[in-house]
């Protein structure tokens, strides 16, 4: 056979092996929803874990008598159970309590302890070096298979190695997600800790880095406003709308961070407004959960906030959509004032 | 933010639903779409033609799992752009693990739409007999078409225990079709 002939056969061959695999992933492609969910869900090899820590178990017997099981035990029920996270619980949060345990914490085989280790490792930021011990610490983790882990590495060395650049605002590709990081008039930078660690946003904390350059927690909220799920600073950067979530329902406030002020929260006030003009039922729910939403938040102007609220009443058995528009002022001594409310077509 | 929210969102009409997969998806999507084309821009061009296609199909359509259903929309466009890149001999390594499974699999024509459907339930149902860490490794090489260090990474296995668990999983496929009357 020539040369040319060879070739020819050859690129005859290559076409229809690349035909034959198109096929077949197209015939997979229609695999069932459920299945491909489940394989989605980051795993650990139960029984990789399960051996590791029994040896480990062993090992720390032997040395810790009865304690040792008792190490065995919670460690593996941790291991076992999936990486989703809904709500940190004290216990998962004392990593973050010493810098130290913070540190040994990224050596975990559990990534849930790895996860609040690497975002634990902020409270580095004020000791030089400190931080550049964590950012030495936390640079293999950009390569984490496990992309929470991987997420969580560069948003902490994003403001660790003062780049501010939001890394979340890269990682979302083909779309627009919410930042978690904004920088304010007075030189200030607010962002909120742990982003993304949940399906809702980011742990309950704002952060803020004043201008002289120190770093630490500005607030956090209570009620169901569990989440911080984005930030958005007014076009002057005077004011910094914050977006809450809990598993049913939102919230949004404004913060007035240079003057140390805070507004009502303005979907619940929104909601107990127009249900009274409206003739809903506006009882509050012990768990002050609310049922309400809200979409498209935008600055009007300086101080002027809007949202389309999806207001609920009495659970979700009536939602009225209205427009909510909101002028911040920090000295108003009525709830509502500054808020108006328009029905949406 | 909820699946069921997002969609309660897409069903109003609301932009913000799509934000909100985005927000939730785009990342495992946008490494799904690279590693079918190899070209960061085709993938980004990819993702936004589904979220317009999520746009177009939710309502009427309500998935049970959003994540799997939009994934699904971003293979499926990314293969078509794939075909198209093929045929002028671009990206020829994107679908190499499937020449594993091909092995497996009957050399029946699979253009066949029939003869496909066919074969994709009997691989369902097979991999709905066996562990979920199986389910999952099957689907992240020859679905997802992970490298299976990134699946034993995921995992917590090493890569040659992926590897051989693969190639034993597609032995009990094999089998397991030529039970179900397939000719290999």
């Amino acid at each position: 056979m020539t040369d040319v002939m060879g070739k020819a056969v050859s690129e005859e061959n290559t076409g229809e092996k690349n035909d034959r695999r198109l096929a077949l992933a197209e015939m997979l492609n229609d695999m069932d929803d459920e299945l491909l969910a489940e394989a989605a869900r980051p795993r650990r090899n139960r029984k990789a874990v399960f051996m590791r820590t029994v040896l480990l178990a062993a090992v720390l017997g032997l040395l810790l008598a009865c304690s040792g099981l008792a190490l065995a035990v919670a460690d593996l029920s941790r291991a076992n159970s999936e990486f989703y996270l809904r709500a940190l619980s004290p216990a998962d949060l004392a990593v973050g309590e010493n810098i130290e345990l913070a540190f040994d914490g990224l050596k975990s085989d559990d990534m849930l302890t790895q996860y609040v280790a690497i975002n634990s490792l902020l409270d580095a930021y004020n000791d030089p070096a400190e931080r550049k011990r964590a950012v030495k610490a936390l640079t293999p983790f950009l390569t984490d298979p496990e992309p929470k882990l991987a997420q969580a590495a560069a948003f902490v060395l994003d403001i660790l190695q003062e780049k501010f650049e939001n890394p979340y605002l890269d990682m979302a590709q083909g779309g627009s997600p919410k930042p978690y990081l904004a920088r304010l008039s007075d030189g200030s930078i607010m962002f909120a800790d742990f982003p993304e660690y949940s399906d809702y946003g980011s742990n309950n904390r704002l952060w803020r880095l004043s201008p002289d350059g120190d770093l630490s927690p500005y607030m956090s909220f209570g009620g169901a406003m569990d989440y911080i799920g984005g930030l958005l600073p007014s076009p002057d950067g005077k004011l910094l709308a914050v977006e809450l979530n809990s598993y049913k329902s939102s919230f949004i406030v404004v913060v007035d961070v240079i003057e140390g002020y805070v507004s009502p929260e303005l979907i619940d006030t929104a909601r107990i407004r127009w249900g009274v003009l409206h003739d809903r039922p506006v009882q509050q729910r012990i768990d002050y959960e609310n049922y309400s939403g809200y979409s498209d938040l935008r600055w009007l102007d300086n101080d002027t906030l809007a949202f389309d609220g999806y207001l609920g009443y009495n659970g979700a058995e009536f939602v009225d959509q209205v427009a909510v528009e909101y002028t911040y002022t920090h000295d108003n001594s009525d709830p509502t004032q500054g808020m108006v409310l328009t029905p949406l077509e | 933010m909820e699946d069921e929210r997002i969609i309660a969102l897409l069903e109003n009409r609301d932009e913000a639903g799509l934000a909100a997969v985005s927000r939730k998806y785009a990342g495992q999507a946008g490494q799904l779409a690279g590693r079918l084309l190899y070209d960061e821009g085709a993938a980004a061009e990819c993702l936004n033609d589904a979220l317009l296609a999520l746009w177009q199909k939710i309502p009427p359509e309500k998935p049970r799992h959003l994540g799997a259903y939009w994934l699904k929309i971003v293979r499926n466009l990314a293969l078509k752009r794939l075909r198209h890149d093929l045929a002028q001999k671009r990206r020829p390594q994107a679908l190499l693990p499937l020449d594993e499974l091909a092995e497996a699999l009957p050399a029946a024509d699979l253009a066949d739409g029939l003869a496909a459907q066919h074969l994709r339930e009997l691989i369902e149902r097979f991999l709905r007999e066996q562990s979920a860490l199986n389910r999952a490794l099957f689907l992240r090489r020859y679905w997802y078409l992970e490298d299976t260090a990134a699946i034993a990474g995921r995992c917590g296995l090493s890569a040659g225990a992926v590897e051989a668990r693969l190639f034993r999983l597609r032995q009990k496929l094999a089998a397991y079709l030529q039970k179900e009357g397939v000719e290999l």
